[in-house]
């Protein structure tokens, strides 16, 4: 049987919701597995993923027409080699709406891609409605709620939306583990590989802190395997069930 | 079903009409109403080169031709014929149908007739509208403002265009979308009807390759301009009893 590929976008509605990280983690995920992926950067201002993957990504901008097809043609080519979207929040609604209008799913599948949407709700119910209707309109598409803690708490009243529920009790969910932000500043560093960090972290480093953003990345890891398993093997109960989420918690 | 013709036309060139005809062709094929088309781009035809197999290219300021066309209208089993007009002949057309007799015969019944007039962006196309409206007494008159080229109407001035559309109360009217110009651009490389374009085929029925964005444009384009159709109530339209 042939092994599908993934063809991954990470999104959110807004902006400073973590999408350049995960992006950033599912690709260092990929290469770590032995592919070559695909990177493609939509925010052409500031670039974050580019500069992490300085060789590689490619910078889309969706509002030109020759740039959506070669998006889109990417995403849907056949390959071995995974693919990972940063998809900014200012070109949402016009991927989403091309993702559609153009029958992607169904040309993916045929060539042995399987998309895979993260979306990152932030704390506010718009956010949530925002995921519930993308939910809706993707209703065939692996989608996976992500919970990033780095976002702060959601309050209580906020809980009670059809957004905030319609996401709470989807299946397929994926939780990315805190980090010191001491920590997390080192991991933001662009110029350092994350997935060369596991092969061998940097010298200059405490042992302290090589350990812990090791743990960190290894577990950040074991949760993208997990999502893509259950992906790939709906029915494979080895997977794991997603963990229900602190913040998405009813 | 009576015989029904639609002429597709204006005297203006570089309007959009054998678009207009391409998606009418893809339109009743989509609704399962049989259509045999006549390209009057004499002799190289246009149309044709999209839609091949009901096409077929007359000359139609000869009298063969004409016959070809009005003769056959009760003996074929297709009952909407579609004429797309080459520019600068719609007047002269209608005037030679007039001469022949055929609108007598959609006065008496016998045919129903839509003409799709397809206006430009100048007051000149406007003042066609005068020469062609006499002959659709008795037929369905469109005015069909074609943006898919992104074309900017007189209609932004109200006064300019009230002055012509008070003359035409009857007048059905219709706005064709823009399409994106590389997606537009792929369908006439591919030289293929629209539909077969969505569906990734060649002109031959083998899978093609064209990009599923510009298809995707082009499926989300074709679905508007169908509910247009649809709004109007196109086949109704030419279906329905005309004449007295």
């Amino acid at each position: 049987m042939q092994r599908i590929s993934f063809a991954t976008i990470v999104t959110s509605s807004r902006g400073r919701d973590g999408k350049t990280l995960l992006a950033r983690l599912l690709a260092e995920n990929f290469i770590l597995a032995g592919e070559t992926p695909a990177i493609f950067d939509t925010d052409v201002v500031e670039r974050t993923l580019s500069r992490c993957f300085s060789k590689n990504a490619i910078a889309i901008d969706i509002d030109r027409v020759t740039d959506q097809v070669g998006l889109f043609e990417a995403l849907a080519a056949p390959s071995p080699n995974a693919r990972v979207v940063d998809l900014t929040h200012r070109s949402f609604k016009k991927f989403f709406d091309l993702m559609i209008s153009s029958d992607y799913l169904h040309e993916a599948r045929e060539r042995g891609v399987e998309p895979v949407v993260f979306y990152i709700p932030a704390l506010d119910p718009d956010s949530f409605e925002a995921g519930r209707q993308l939910l809706a309109r993707l209703e065939d598409y692996a989608f996976v709620v992500v919970e990033n803690p780095y976002l702060g708490e959601i309050k209580p009243f906020d809980r009670r939306g059809v957004g905030y529920r319609a996401l709470a009790d989807h299946h397929l969910r994926m939780h990315i583990p805190p980090l010191d932000p001491y920590l997390a500043n080192t991991v933001d560093d662009s110029s350092l590989s994350l997935s060369g960090f596991m092969r061998q972290p940097p010298a200059d480093l405490s042992f302290e802190a090589r350990d812990a953003i090791r743990t960190w990345l290894l577990a950040v890891f074991r949760e993208i395997s997990r999502v893509l398993r259950v992906v790939e093997n709906p029915g494979d109960r080895s997977a794991g069930s997603s963990p229900r989420l602190e913040r998405f918690s009813r | 079903m009576k015989p029904a013709v639609l002429i597709i036309g204006a005297d203006k060139g570089g309007v959009g009409k054998t678009t207009l005809a391409r998606t009418v062709l893809d339109y009743f094929a989509a609704r399962n109403m049989p259509a045999r088309a006549f390209d009057a781009e004499f002799p190289r035809g246009t149309l044709k080169r999209f839609h091949p197999p009901q096409t077929e290219i007359v000359d139609i300021t000869t009298t063969p031709d004409q016959i070809k066309i009005l003769d056959t209208l009760n003996a074929t089993e297709v009952k909407i014929s579609v004429i797309d007009i080459r520019a600068g002949l719609l007047s002269g057309t209608l005037k030679a149908f007039e001469d022949v007799g055929f609108f007598d015969a959609v006065r008496a019944g016998e045919f129903t007739f839509g003409l799709f007039h397809v206006l430009g962006a100048s007051v000149a196309s406007l003042d066609e509208i005068d020469d062609v409206m006499p002959y659709c007494v008795n037929g369905t008159y469109f005015a069909v403002k074609n943006f898919v080229n992104e074309t900017s109407f007189f209609e932004w001035d109200p006064v300019i265009n009230q002055s012509y559309f008070k003359k035409t109360k009857d007048a059905v009217e219709i706005s064709i979308p823009k399409l994106t110009e590389m997606a537009y651009e792929q369908v006439e490389l591919a030289g293929i009807p629209f539909s077969t374009f969505i569906a990734n085929r060649t002109a031959q029925g083998q899978p093609g390759s064209y990009s599923l964005v510009l298809r995707g444009y082009v499926r989300t384009w074709l679905k508007q301009v169908f509910a247009e159709y649809d709004r109007i109530d196109l086949i109704h339209r030419l279906s329905g009893p005309q004449g007295s």
